[in-house]
């Protein structure tokens, strides 16, 4: 057997790479051996190259990325970086036949809120494939996304002459028609909106689509004749159970026409919502899941009117999984006040347990990163943590881990198992590098970077360093910068009892992230500026 | 994985059609109330190796190694069956062979 020829070495590194689940190194190997098929057939007639398996290689890293099985092997690359998402458009030239990596780059784009990338592949995607389903399912997305509600509504019909049974595209529709509806409400277009609801009407079948265009068409006809409009919303809101639900349902109606609660439920006389009972509070809790899974954001002045109502919902009445579920339900939805409230009543009826611990934690410190906990409550949650692991309960234990990470103040000499020692060597880094890993490896490099608030460059060379040499190389680097840190922290200001390290605080105070949501009074919402108040 | 290859009785050089009738084959022979564990087997390979995108992907990026189920399906290829005609069954038993 003679030597290996470039090809085959680059394939057997190739390989090695994605055995040794160094993602880095496989992208750099796989692009090497597109770049030498494609030298090594540059003189050849372009039809006589090897473009599929230049293109294979091209979209290797890109196209696993991101798939379950292999995000898990290849953390880090979870996320198409920019040099991933070349290949992919590169893979394209040669093999420009594969649907699956126009709809890689299409749902990239998307995440990335770059509608323009997104939609330059769709065409091409369409042009290619215009009666596939995933096709103008991206489609739809894409224009819902852009707030192209009557496009959306097209590729959801286009959709349906495919496959007219399809309850799932029928709902979509129907929502499309809604939302393209409430643009109009919000614009003062009551002809078109009615147009629209009738749309949305003829294609509702299931009793929560007709709900919902019921709702839509109520908030129209209140704002038109606020005497005919009120008893129309009030039934709704009866046919609904009347209870808190109910009121929900209507008041996120009513946000999404930029209605604040407070203002619709006066507008029509709503009394202040109570819970109607341990069913009406589990229905409240399931309708806040779901708007959460839909990717909802509740704004501050609904959260503070649902706090309000839920505060004295009856909570004693919920079994053990049913308080465990309402606590995570609670903290998907920002709602940390009542969260703490529910989690106290639970630590009353189940003493000491690590999970309702967290909660309470939790929902004390809401903003992970930058709410730094008391020694006391970091101290007591260490040891709900260190219940929880010898109970077993290791995911609990973890997400302890993770909350003690995030609120402790950096280095995390908090959580040393050892006592400081004044006897302890100098040299000896005071710094807890395993959990440093440990949280790069749960929230990953990047965001570890801007947690700490390392400055720009910097995050720049470490980023830089782990797509050479692998992230656990950066992490050694990044530890070893801590280190320094810590050490000039010491030696400059060994005065004041408890020094924050000056890493803590983020490089630009603009740059920090504000928080999802914040109970009543706590601010206003950032995220969605609020439109004019459509009933004026 | 066991190599589809084997699974389906194909060779390297098979292509779309001849993939296609081997599956096709493969699923009437082995449908999956019969052998539900062997009808998987072949929707898998099927699936690893159905167009020429896919058996090119298979070549550039599947590194498992041999298994012993490929021993068996190199033993024993799916093809045609190797029971005897009824014929021949019939003439043994008149001892006309």
């Amino acid at each position: 057997m003679g030597p290996l020829s470039e090809e085959e070495s680059l394939l057997l590194a190739a390989w090695d790479a994605e055995r040794r689940e160094a993602p880095w190194d496989a992208e750099e190997i796989w692009e090497g051996y597109a770049r030498y098929l494609i030298h090594e057939h540059s003189g050849n007639d372009p039809q006589g190259k090897p473009s599929l398996r230049i293109a294979l290689a091209l979209r290797r890293c890109g196209r696993v990325a991101g798939t379950p099985k292999e995000a898990a092997s290849f953390a880090g690359v979870q996320e198409l970086d920019d040099s991933l998402v070349s290949q992919l458009e590169e893979s394209l030239t040669w093999d420009p036949d594969d649907r699956a990596t126009y709809l890689r780059l299409i749902d990239h784009y998307r995440r990335e809120k770059r509608p323009k990338d997104a939609r330059r592949f769709l065409e091409r995607a369409l042009e290619r494939w215009p009666q596939d389903m995933q096709v103008l399912d991206a489609a739809f997305g894409i224009a819902i996304t852009a707030g192209s509600f009557k496009k959306a509504a097209g590729f959801a019909r286009r959709m349906l002459t495919l496959d007219r049974i399809n309850s799932e595209v029928r709902e979509r529709l129907v929502e499309a028609h809604l939302a393209h509806a409430r643009k109009q409400i919000i614009k003062g277009r009551s002809d078109l909106a009615h147009k629209e609801l009738a749309e949305a009407r003829e294609w509702a079948r299931s009793t929560q689509a007709t709900t919902q265009v019921d709702l839509v068409a109520g908030l129209l006809t209140l704002r038109e004749d606020a005497a005919a409009g009120a008893p129309v919303l009030r039934d709704l809101v009866a046919r609904l159970g009347g209870g808190l639900a109910g009121h929900l349902t209507l008041a996120l109606a009513g946000e999404a026409l930029a209605l604040s609660p407070q203002v619709l439920f006066k507008r029509i006389g709503l009394a202040k919502p109570t819970v109607d009972g341990r069913d009406d509070l589990l229905a409240t809790l399931a309708k806040l899941r779901v708007y959460d899974d839909g990717g909802g954001e509740l704004t501050d002045a609904l959260g503070g009117y649902l706090s309000l109502a839920l505060g004295g919902g009856p909570w004693r009445d919920l079994s053990r999984s049913e308080t465990e579920a309402a606590c995570e339900t609670l903290r998907r939805s920002g709602l940390y006040r009542v969260r703490r409230q529910l989690a106290e009543i639970a630590l009353k009826r189940w003493p000491n347990e690590p999970l309702f611990e967290l909660h309470a934690f939790e929902a004390k410190y809401p903003r992970q990163h930058y709410d730094l906990a008391s020694d006391a409550d970091l101290e007591h949650l260490q040891e709900a943590g260190e219940r929880a692991r010898e109970d077993g309960d290791t995911r609990t234990a973890m997400r302890i881990e993770q909350a003690i990470v995030a609120h402790a103040p950096l280095p995390f000499t908090y959580l040393s198992d050892d006592e400081p020692d004044e006897s302890d060597e100098p040299d000896d880094p005071p710094l807890q590098r395993d959990l440093v890993i440990m949280m790069i490896r749960t929230v990953g490099l990047k965001e570890t970077m801007e947690a700490m608030g390392l400055p720009p460059e910097m995050r720049s060379i470490l980023k830089k360093l782990a797509r050479r040499e692998g992230t656990e190389a950066a992490a050694e680097k990044l530890l070893s910068f801590l280190e320094m840190i810590v050490d000039l922290a010491d030696r400059k200001d060994k005065d004041p009892p408890t020094p924050r390290p000056p890493i803590r605080k983020p490089a630009k105070a603009a740059k920090r992230p504000a928080p999802r949501r914040s109970d009543a009074g706590e601010g206003q919402d950032k995220k969605r500026p609020r439109q004019p108040d459509m009933l004026g | 994985m066991n190599d589809p290859y084997l699974t389906l009785g194909l060779t390297a050089d098979a292509d779309d059609a001849a993939v296609e009738a081997a599956y096709l084959a493969g699923i009437k022979r082995f449908p999956p109330e019969r052998d539900a564990h062997r009808f998987e087997a072949l929707r898998r390979a099927y699936e690893t190796l159905r167009t020429h995108r896919d058996r090119l992907a298979y070549e550039l990026f599947d590194t498992t190694p041999p298994q012993a189920a490929d021993l068996l399906d190199k033993a024993a290829p799916i093809g045609a069956s190797r029971r005897p005609e009824p014929a021949l069954f019939a003439a043994l038993l008149r001892g006309e062979t």
